[in-house]
């Protein structure tokens, strides 16, 4: 019988985590930079009297280590390495506004001041992806500003009025029950039912999004977040001789999720998780491999 | 003859200091001593000024 063929592996096809609970699939990544199992063991010698060399070997632990780089940011990754489930939001066709709030002070979003705002009907294409902040500058009018330029050339272009990031080119009237539009932003303030009187200085926060197919959206940090560990299934890439190594970790445990922005560049990042036995399953990983022949 | 009704005097609401009403289409630039009925500021303004002790 001759050789048989060398059983490599090439390349990385997909990392797929699940549930260890429900073995359900938590989702799947395919731009992935590299998946590296590290298995260090320690080699414990003993040494004694004369000799140079040891006496013994023995071993010792053995840290199984998988390195992971990168290049997307699935939905899973946020739950599984900052215990947080991204909000999933359906499409929008209109854009939609995420609600006004008070940040300074409690004038301006109040029966007496502004009681809500939303997509302005018919300038659904003005609607821009920014954060915005309303300020009262008398008892009856406000300013508003954005936090980024980045999408002002979405349906009706604008500019910012000032190095403050203003948009309003002059303070918005807010009457009561009254719908004021902040021009060319797609977006309107609606004055509350009682007589307005804001304080000056007061703001609220609010943000928008454009027409869209999908938005996602996670608070990382907070209190409610809850760590699970997961298993992960890492397919090497089909080789051209029909050769598949797939390697099944039982119980991965991770934390932290380093997200960059750097310039011209897509965010690349690395994360360290670390293997631990499964004892229904008795072991920590299964490598499975195929020569298929079709 | 005279018509009796042109010889009642409308009352002047005077603008105590500038004010801007921008909302919507619309846009008032009241200065000091402006005549806000004379400058056809919609009623539904008014509460604002006079929160704003224009009026």
């Amino acid at each position: 019988m001759p050789l048989s063929q060398p059983k490599t592996i090439f390349g990385i096809h997909s990392v797929t985590p699940y549930n260890i609970t429900t073995r359900e699939f938590l989702g799947t990544t395919q731009v992935v930079g590299s998946c590296e199992l590290s298995s260090e063991g320690e080699l414990i010698p003993l040494n004694g009297g004369s000799s140079k060399y040891p006496w013994k070997v023995e071993r010792g632990l053995i840290t199984a280590e998988i390195s992971l780089t990168l290049k997307e940011y699935p939905n899973w990754i946020f739950e599984a390495l900052v215990g947080k489930a991204i909000t999933e939001n359906s499409a929008e066709s209109g854009g939609s506004v995420v609600a006004i709030a008070n940040a300074n002070g409690t004038s301006v979003v109040a029966s007496t001041g502004i009681a809500s705002v939303g997509v302005k009907s018919g300038d659904e294409t003005d609607v821009k992806f920014a954060g915005f902040v309303v300020k009262a500058v008398s008892a009856t009018t406000v300013d508003v500003y954005a936090s980024t330029n980045l999408d002002f050339a979405n349906g009706t272009d604008k500019t910012f009025e000032d190095d403050l990031l203003k948009i309003t080119a002059s303070p918005l009237t807010i009457t009561t029950s009254t719908a004021v539009e902040i021009p060319d932003f797609g977006v309107e303030l609606t004055g509350g039912a009682g007589t307005i009187a804001m304080t000056s200085g007061d703001t609220a926060v609010f943000s928008s999004r454009p027409i869209n197919t999908e938005s996602q959206e996670v608070v990382v940090g907070s209190s409610t977040e809850v760590f699970n560990d997961f298993g992960l299934i890492i397919t090497g890439q089909r080789a051209g001789d029909k050769f598949m190594t797939a390697l099944d970790c039982y119980k991965v445990a991770a934390a932290g999720l380093p997200i960059n922005f750097t310039e011209n560049a897509f965010s690349e990042y690395s994360v360290t998780a670390q293997l631990y036995r499964d004892t229904t399953r008795d072991g920590i990983y299964k490598m499975e491999r195929v020569q298929a022949t079709n | 003859m005279t018509d009796k009704k042109d010889e009642v005097k409308k009352d002047n609401i005077v603008a105590k200091k500038d004010f801007l009403i921008v909302q919507n289409s619309e846009r008032y630039d009241i200065k000091e001593g402006d005549d806000i009925i004379e400058l056809k500021v919609p009623k539904k303004f008014y509460a604002n000024l006079k929160t704003e002790n224009i009026i």
